[in-house]
């Protein structure tokens, strides 16, 4: 694993924003940057995709876990709620995707950091513009991407269970909107007829007891680019369980067990000393000197505490309410300054591709860069 | 027919009906949602849905209700979405 400079394309801002990738820049700093590339050989595609199958295997086990043991109080999850992901369980709805955060250095085992498996972003750049990229810049070498297929192949599996048409629904947030475009687009190319809808413009009906949308239409099928964890303390968190039964929702509440960052000490629990997990404790840090502390239900980087024996880092935010979950510091890689984390799709339970972003400091949050990558057979 | 008793609750009534109000099955609705008013349907698609009146069975006519769902059935917006407008740190994915 390296981390290379090269030029980027003259005209790359044209060419990623026909792609999709309308937020390239913030502020005056490139998101998207392409004034580097990370470059892999083949053995270590094969070590990151055979991790990832085999940690998303361990968090399938984990949830099963969680329900045997009714261990949903340790993940704040509400009661009502537990009854609904037990259902959901057991009927085996359809899960699209996730993305798991690990901390690599090409050398030692991939480290699983979390697992945002209910509403991951960054899903275009990893999925197309990269791609795009490097046919433009290496077209020679390969890539660890088959996210797009593979997202399209599940959308047309799905073509017979959904009923209706399958709705779109994210917050009027550019990388949102973005994200839940790229999708509809692929479930459009998979032949099924979509809508799109803001979640505040999600209707409901008490006559009727359904969602509906601004039509007054039914919602029967809908991917929400938005957490379980805050849907259910809304005011229709509780008609969403209610009617858990008859409205098929992408991703399905039990997205809601991995996407809680208590699973890394369940996870540790189950599996003490997997390589690809970190040591990981609901209760403190017991023995570890260096460690991070996350809010369960924290997001983008905030409310992470990082303690090194006496010295401590801590992020800002609003999170902390849920408790804390105390993880064993993984630093990531240091390429002079750039620490990447790689973000590893999984579509339809499968490892299915990379995306690489990188920041200045130790804490990846939502103003780190996407840095695309290659490998070499 | 899609009818259901939830709670204490109870919801309409709705039937999938074809032009002359004959219960067809609700896929035939389905099809209106996704929008195909053309390939193997008729370019104007003979379905609808009827609320209200009884459950009933495939080729029984529907009567008691109407094409609109009862009044009252008024529609509450804005009961998703807040927390993420309180926020303000960014959107609902990661």
């Amino acid at each position: 694993m390296q981390r290379r400079s090269i030029s980027p394309r003259s005209d790359w801002e044209k060419r990623v924003e026909q792609q999709g990738l309308i937020y390239h820049t913030v502020g005056n700093q490139p998101y998207w940057d392409e004034s580097a590339y990370y470059q892999f050989n083949a053995a270590q595609i094969d070590e990151l995709e055979a991790a990832s199958n085999d940690l998303h295997a361990k968090c399938l086990e984990a949830v099963q876990y969680v329900i045997d043991h009714d261990r949903f109080a340790a993940l704040c999850v509400p009661r009502n709620a537990a009854d609904a992901i037990c259902k959901a369980w057991e009927e085996e709805p359809p899960a699209i995707y996730g993305r798991m955060d690990l901390s690599w250095d090409g050398r030692t085992s991939p480290k699983l950091l979390e697992y945002n498996a209910d509403t991951p972003t960054a899903l275009l750049e990893a999925a197309v513009v990269q791609w795009y990229w490097l046919r433009d810049a290496f077209p020679r070498a390969d890539q660890f991407n088959s996210i797009h297929e593979r997202l399209i192949a599940k959308w047309k599996e799905l073509r017979a269970w959904l009923r209706g048409p399958l709705y779109f629904a994210n917050i009027a947030d550019k990388e949102d909107f973005m994200t839940a475009a790229y999708l509809r687009d692929t479930a459009t190319q998979a032949g099924l007829q979509t809508t799109a809808l803001l979640m505040k413009d999600i209707g409901w009906q008490d006559r009727t007891r359904r969602f509906v949308d601004l039509r007054d239409q039914p919602i029967r099928s809908i991917f929400k680019l938005y957490p379980w964890e805050w849907m259910l303390h809304e005011d229709f968190g509780r008609h969403a369980i209610e009617t858990a039964g008859e409205v098929q929702w992408i991703e399905p509440i039990w997205k809601m067990v991995l996407s809680n960052k208590g699973i890394l000490a369940i996870l540790w629990e189950m599996f003490p000393g997997h390589p690809n997990l970190l040591e990981a404790y609901l209760d403190g840090p017991h023995q570890m000197q260096q460690y991070v502390r996350k809010p369960k239900m924290s997001r983008e980087g905030a409310n992470i505490t990082l303690v090194d024996g006496d010295q401590k880092l801590e992020t800002p935010g609003d999170y902390g309410e849920g408790g804390y979950v105390w993880q064993a510091a993984a630093p990531l890689p240091d390429f002079r300054g750039k620490r990447p984390v790689i973000g590893s799709w999984v579509i339809d339970g499968e490892a299915a591709g990379i995306g690489i972003r990188e920041s200045d400091g130790p804490v990846t949050n939502n103003t780190s860069r996407f840095v695309p990558h290659l490998f070499l057979k | 027919m899609a009818a259901a008793l939830l709670g204490c609750h109870r919801r309409e009534v709705t039937n999938c009906v074809d032009e002359s109000d004959h219960v067809v099955e609700d896929k035939y609705c389905d099809e209106i949602d996704h929008g195909r008013t053309s390939g193997v349907y008729p370019v104007l698609v003979p379905y609808r849905w009827y609320y209200g009146g009884i459950g009933l069975m495939p080729g029984m006519r529907a009567s008691g209700g109407s094409y609109v769902p009862a009044s009252g059935a008024t529609t509450v917006r804005g009961g998703f979405g807040g927390t993420a407008a309180a926020d303000g740190a960014g959107g609902g994915g990661e």
